[in-house]
């Protein structure tokens, strides 16, 4: 009986695979194909012919580099302070008791009902009396603070015992060494799946990029991308190698952080 | 203690490190002396290379001037950002614009009338404004000013495989009635090559064109009324579902899917802008592609609706920048330009002696067709120009949808698309 549960165990995991990896082997595998095979009826599972050309034809059309040392700029520092404002505004509205911190946390989620396209032209504003239009800036600052993550540290935070904040009080610690030696450890997993978030988010930033700058340099890898969706028409085989060598990155910090992300969230199973 | 403030350091020194770099990387070199005038479009790909060529030898050819062009991307973002740049006051010298962008940026008087430079000596003579194609030229004149000059205009037309229709010895039919017999003909006549005579995707393009070849209009220009729910319209829309139901020879399709279809041989034709022979023929396809028009009814006559956007100078720029933007704009749209942008891109030339262009002509007759409908521009139409049928487009596309999913009748889905339009042309 444990044996069929098991098998049936295996099997959903496996379809679940299938679904996951499917994209990405359709990816993979039209990046290598001729344009005419990209689109053939019934398609071919592996290509007729290795085309090695997509890559390097892909490569050669965007200043790829450049778009992938902007990528990493924005997302390395938008994590870093995204993470240090989230961590400092859920804290507070945690644990510190305070007159009006509830209708304060809810003024916040209710920014997260507000869709891009509404607030891409009173942030470009913004932007233009700051003078950031087409710098940096404008790219990782309002990007800088993510109400989403203040929700979800404040939600970890919530379930730290407020026994922990009493004893260390007792043997002297004040709340900003309590919040980073203590809490910080403890809210692990949700940081790690904030930078997650953070990083896929910069990865994919799109629209924003291309109306707060008008620089070529200044632009990230998805504007790259669009490269080859064009007015009438998509170039399948070049956008798929393109994509390929992009998400190459991703692949690989998730294989590094892969461990830490899973021995974080062990270790706060046993904590909690 | 010791190591978090090491680690608080090395942090530190990590994040100064990188704000150096943006710093640096922010430095950009200033084309000193010249007028610089900043040109926003949304060519990417191939026709942003084509572009960013022609401006080049501009710059090079106009050694004051210097233009610098940046893509936007797509014309959604776009819109948003020539909206938000408006706001803020700091729009670029020139972009691209639709006719409905224009008609709001002239009222709220953001861009500037272009007839003290085309009645200049800097301008066009009587016989250049002459050369435009009339269409191409109208949408860019309110009453009697000229607010913008063409950029990039296209045409609808039906894309068909020679090989196939040479092999039942047929020509791509002149009159809708022809093409339906020719459908139901190849519907049946191979089936196991041929999965489908045309894909069919919802778009607007299609049935404004076969609206104008039934004698509707979409506004008329006079009154200012909507008249695409009215007779011709309801006809156009049935023709449309009498393809993919009553005589059903087309399938429904999204995106360019019916174009994939096509190139990959398991449609026999496919409808598209005249832009997409290019891309269609860097897919590889086994057969020869050739070009026509698109069918009209016998009671009806030969049309195209135009499409496209044109350029617009904005009124923040000075005076001498608002010059050298001219300048640049005629000299996008001399013949010898057009027809150089044409055999690159695939866009029609907006004057008509681009057509005398040795190398065009040449580029246009190794292509089944297409001379033939680069010949007929004059039956070229305009799509309207007011502000409101930027919306309007959605309306209309939200009708199409209803209709040919079967959800509404054409009367109904035209009737509303109509009332919201006329409700949309009440805010301007």
């Amino acid at each position: 009986m444990a044996k069929i549960r098991t098998f049936f165990v295996y099997l959903i995991l496996s379809f679940g695979a299938i679904a996951m990896m499917l994209p990405f082997y359709w990816m993979l595998i039209t990046a290598f194909k001729a344009p005419a095979e990209a689109i053939s009826m019934p398609p071919t599972w592996w290509p007729r012919e290795f085309h090695w050309r997509n890559f390097v034809e892909a490569w050669n059309q965007v200043p790829w580099l450049r778009y992938f040392f902007n990528t990493a700029l924005i997302a390395v520092l938008t994590l870093t302070g995204n993470l240090i404002t989230s961590i400092l505004a859920a804290y507070p509205l945690a644990i510190i008791k305070f007159k009006g911190r509830d209708k304060i946390f809810l003024l916040f989620l209710a920014t997260m009902m507000i869709p891009m396209p509404v607030y891409i032209i009173p942030g470009y504003l913004i932007l233009t009396y700051l003078g950031w239009i087409d710098t940096y800036a404008a790219l990782i600052v309002p990007w800088m603070v993510n109400v989403f993550s203040i929700f979800l540290l404040r939600q970890h935070i919530k379930t730290i015992p407020s026994e922990l904040w009493d004893a260390a009080r007792i043997d002297g610690c004040s709340r900003f060494r309590f919040l980073w030696q203590i809490v910080v450890p403890l809210i692990k997993p949700a940081i790690a799946t904030i930078a997650i978030f953070s990083i896929v988010s910069s990865w994919n930033s799109f629209l924003w990029p291309l109306v707060v700058t008008n620089s070529k340099y200044l632009r990230p890898i998805q504007v790259g991308l669009a490269y080859f969706t064009q007015e009438q028409s998509t170039d399948y085989t070049l956008l798929a190698a393109a994509a390929t060598f992009t998400i190459v990155p991703l692949i690989v910090l998730f294989l590094f952080a892969q461990k830490h992300i899973i021995s974080s969230f062990s270790r706060s199973g046993m904590k909690y | 203690m010791k190591i978090c403030l090491e680690r608080f350091f090395n942090f530190g020194a990590a994040v100064s490190a990188s704000l150096w770099l943006v710093f640096i990387f922010s430095c950009t070199s200033p084309h000193e002396g010249k007028v610089k005038i900043t040109f926003w479009h949304a060519m990417g790909g191939s026709l942003g290379t084509t572009l960013d060529s022609l401006v080049e030898e501009f710059n090079r050819t106009h050694p004051d001037i210097y233009i610098q062009a940046t893509s936007v991307g797509n014309y959604g973002a776009m819109s948003q950002k020539l909206m938000a740049s408006v706001m803020a006051q700091k729009p670029p010298v020139i972009s691209q614009v639709f006719e409905s962008w224009t008609d709001q940026f002239r009222r709220a008087g953001v861009i500037v009338p272009l007839n003290k430079y085309v009645h200049s000596s800097q301008g066009f003579s009587p016989e250049e404004i002459e050369d435009f194609f009339p269409a191409i030229w109208d949408d860019n004149m309110w009453d009697d000013t000229l607010w913008s000059l063409p950029f990039n205009k296209s045409l609808p037309v039906m894309f068909y495989n020679l090989d196939a229709f040479d092999s039942l010895g047929y020509e791509f039919p002149v009159y809708w009635e022809d093409f339906l017999v020719i459908c139901s003909t190849y519907a049946y006549a191979d089936p196991e090559k041929f999965r489908y005579v045309m894909g069919l995707p919802i778009n607007t393009w299609m049935f404004e064109t076969m609206l104008i070849q039934l004698n509707g209009q979409i506004i008329d220009p006079r009154s200012n009324q909507v008249e695409f729910d009215r007779e011709p319209g309801i006809n156009a829309l049935n023709m449309l579902i009498d393809l993919i139901e009553g005589n059903p020879v087309a399938y429904l399709s999204t995106g360019y899917e019916h174009q994939d279809e096509f190139i990959a041989g398991r449609a026999i034709m496919a409808w598209g802008s005249v832009v997409s022979y290019s891309f269609m023929r860097k897919k590889e396809p086994t057969f020869n592609i050739a070009v026509a028009p698109l069918p009209y009814p016998r009671e009806g006559r030969p049309a195209f609706v135009i499409s496209g956007t044109n350029v617009a100078i904005f009124s923040h720029s000075t005076p001498e920048q608002q010059a050298a933007a001219w300048e640049f704009i005629k000299w996008f749209n001399s013949p010898q330009v057009q027809a150089q942008w044409s055999v690159n891109t695939g866009y029609i030339p907006t004057r008509r002696s681009s057509l005398q262009d040795s190398a065009l002509r040449a580029h246009l007759e190794l292509i089944p067709g297409m001379l033939n409908i680069y010949l007929n521009l004059d039956q070229a139409v305009s799509e309207p120009k007011i502000g409101a049928w930027f919306a309007g487009r959605i309306f209309l596309s939200e009708a199409l949808e209803y209709t040919l999913r079967g959800v509404l009748t054409p009367q109904e889905s035209l009737f509303r698309a109509a009332q919201k339009l006329r409700h949309e042309m009440r805010q301007y």
